[in-house]
C-alpha cells in the first residue's frame, strides 16, 4: 500500500485527539465534584490536567501541521487534518471550561450548600455527554450521532435559562445566597458552553463525513 | 460566477494507435479564458488527448481519432482543413523545452517567418517575449543562441515562440516536469497572465499545480481492458476537496497500488 505511512500517521493522530478528549472528560468530571465538595486536592488535580491538555493539543497541531507540509493532503485527507486541528482547540478550550469550573468552586469555598446539586450534576452530565457523543461521531464518523449533539445543544440551552432562574430565586429569597449564587451563575454558564464547543466539534463532523460547511436545517 | 464561453468542444473523442485504443469516447467541453488541466496516471491517454486538439496525431502513421473537435463552430479533423493552420491557432509546449539552434530572436521569429508574416517582426519579438515574461532577461541579448539559456528561460521561450504566431489556445504538456521550482512558479504565474488573452489546456503530473493554476480538471483513468476514460470532469476546487467519484479521490490522495 503506498500510502501507509501516511495512514498510519492520520490513525496516530486521531488516537491522540481522542486521550485529548479523555483527558478534558476527566476534568470536567473533577472540576464537577470539586464544586460539589469543595476538595481542593480536586482543583489543583484539574489545573495540573489542564497544562497536559494545552501541551497535548499542542503536539496534535505539530503533528498535523507536519503531515500537511510532507503529505501535501488534498479531499477527505485535507478535511480530517483540518478537523483534527480544529476539533483539538474546541477541546482545549473545553479544558478551559473545567478549569474555570475550579476556579469556581474555589471561590466558593466550603460555604452552606445551597440546595442545587442535583442541577450541577445535570448540567455537568449532560454537556460531558455532548462532548463525549461528538468525539465517538468523529470516530465512527457517525453523521446521526453528530445531529444528535447538535440537536442535544438547545436541551442544554434550556437547562441553562431554567436553572438560572432557579439560582435568581434563591438569591432573592435568601441575601445570604448570594455571593454564592453569582459564582454558580459563572459554573452554568461554562456548562452551557461546553455544550456550545461539542456542538462545534459535531458540526466538524458532519463537515468532514459530507463536505458541507453547515447542516442547512440548523 | 457566471460559465465561461466554450472554446473546444470535445465530442466523443476516441483515438486508436493501430488496434490499440487509447482514448475511449471522450467528450467535453473547454472555457474559453481558463486553464482546464488534465490529470491521470501514466497511459490513460492525457498526452494523446492533447495531441488530438490540434491534429498533432496526424503525425503518428498508425494513430486514428474518430469524433469531433469543435472548435469556432468546426470540426478540425474536416478533411478539407490544414492541420498547420490549426497548430497556428492552437501552440504546444512540450515537457523539455526544445528551442531551435538558433538565436533567440530566431526562434520567435521563425513561426511568423513561416507563416507570411509581413509587418514590424522586431515589435512582435519583443511582444511575444514580453507576453511570456522573459523580456526583461534577454533584452540585451536576443542574438545570443537560445541553448545558453537556462531551462526555465527556455521554456518561457518556447512558450513566446507560441505566441508569435498568435494563437488562441496553448496546449502545454506536462511544461514544467523538467524545471526547478522557482522556474516552475514562474511558468505557472505566466499561464495566470495568459489566460487572461488565451485559453490554456495543460497535461500535468503535479497534482498540486493542477490544484495551484486550472480552472477546472479533467481526470482520466483506466479501469481494467477500458483504457483512457474520462473519470470526471469539473471546477478544480471541487475535485480537489470533494470530487464525485471514489476513483478520483482515490487518485489524488495516492490511494492506489
Amino acid at each position: 500500500m503506498v500510502r501507509q505511512h501516511f495512514d498510519n500517521s492520520l490513525n496516530e493522530l486521531q488516537t491522540s485527539l481522542i486521550e485529548l478528549s479523555q483527558l478534558v472528560e476527566r476534568s470536567i468530571s473533577n472540576a464537577t465534584a470539586s464544586l460539589l465538595s469543595h476538595d481542593p486536592s480536586l482543583i489543583e488535580r484539574v489545573e495540573s490536567d489542564d497544562d497536559e491538555i494545552d501541551d497535548l493539543t499542542d503536539f496534535i497541531e505539530q503533528s498535523a501541521l507536519n503531515l500537511i507540509r510532507t503529505q501535501q493532503p488534498v479531499a477527505s485527507d485535507l478535511r480530517i487534518l483540518m478537523s483534527i486541528i480544529h476539533i483539538s482547540v474546541e477541546l482545549e478550550r473545553i479544558g478551559d471550561y473545567a478549569e474555570g469550573l475550579a476556579h469556581i468552586s474555589s471561590y466558593i469555598g466550603p460555604s452552606p450548600n445551597i440546595g442545587v446539586n442535583s442541577i450541577i450534576t445535570q448540567m455537568s452530565e449532560l454537556s460531558s455527554t455532548m462532548m463525549k457523543n461528538s468525539i465517538l461521531a468523529l470516530v465512527n464518523r457517525d453523521v446521526a450521532l453528530a445531529q444528535s449533539v447538535i440537536e442535544s445543544d438547545s436541551e442544554l440551552d434550556v437547562l441553562y435559562k431554567q436553572n438560572f432562574k432557579v439560582l435568581l430565586e434563591g438569591m432573592l429569597n435568601d441575601s445570604n445566597a448570594i455571593e454564592h449564587g453569582t459564582y454558580l451563575t459563572w459554573a452554568f454558564h461554562d456548562f452551557e458552553r461546553i455544550g456550545d464547543r461539542a456542538e462545534n466539534i459535531a458540526e466538524r463532523v458532519v463537515y468532514l463525513v459530507t463536505g458541507n460547511n453547515r447542516d442547512s436545517s440548523t | 460566477m457566471t460559465d465561461p464561453q466554450t472554446i473546444i468542444q470535445a465530442k466523443e473523442i476516441s483515438v486508436h494507435y493501430g488496434s490499440k485504443k487509447v482514448l475511449d469516447n471522450v467528450s467535453f467541453d473547454i472555457g474559453e479564458n481558463e486553464v482546464t488541466s488534465i490529470i491521470g496516471p501514466s497511459g490513460c491517454g492525457k498526452s494523446t488527448l492533447l495531441r488530438s486538439f490540434n491534429r498533432m496525431n496526424d503525425l503518428i502513421p498508425s494513430a486514428v481519432v474518430s469524433g469531433e473537435i469543435i472548435f469556432h463552430g468546426q470540426n478540425i479533423y474536416e478533411p478539407h482543413l490544414d492541420p498547420t493552420e490549426i497548430r497556428y491557432q492552437m501552440g504546444m509546449v512540450f515537457q523539455k523545452p526544445n528551442p531551435f539552434p538558433k538565436s533567440i530572436y530566431d526562434n520567435i521569429a521563425f513561426g511568423p517567418k513561416v507563416a507570411g508574416f509581413t509587418g514590424d517582426m522586431d515589435q512582435l519579438v519583443e511582444e511575444s517575449l514580453q507576453k511570456s515574461a522573459l523580456w526583461d532577461e534577454v533584452k540585451d541579448r536576443l542574438k545570443d543562441s537560445a541553448l545558453a539559456l537556462s531551462g526555465g528561460q527556455q521554456q518561457r521561450l518556447c512558450i513566446a515562440r507560441a505566441l508569435a504566431v498568435e494563437p488562441e489556445v496553448i496546449l502545454m504538456d506536462e511544461p514544467c516536469s523538467a524545471l526547478d521550482p522557482i522556474s516552475t512558479l514562474a511558468i505557472e504565474q505566466l499561464m495566470r497572465e495568459l489566460k487572461k488573452q488565451y485559453s490554456i489546456i495543460i497535461v500535468t503530473h503535479n497534482m498540486q499545480q493542477a490544484a495551484r493554476v486550472s480552472d477546472k480538471t479533467a481526470f482520466f483513468m483506466n479501469e481494467g481492458d477500458n483504457i483512457g476514460l474520462l473519470i470526471e470532469y469539473g471546477d478544480t476546487q471541487k475535485i480537489f476537496s470533494q470530487p464525485e467519484h471514489k476513483t478520483t479521490e482515490d487518485y489524488i490522495t495516492g490511494r492506489f497500488g
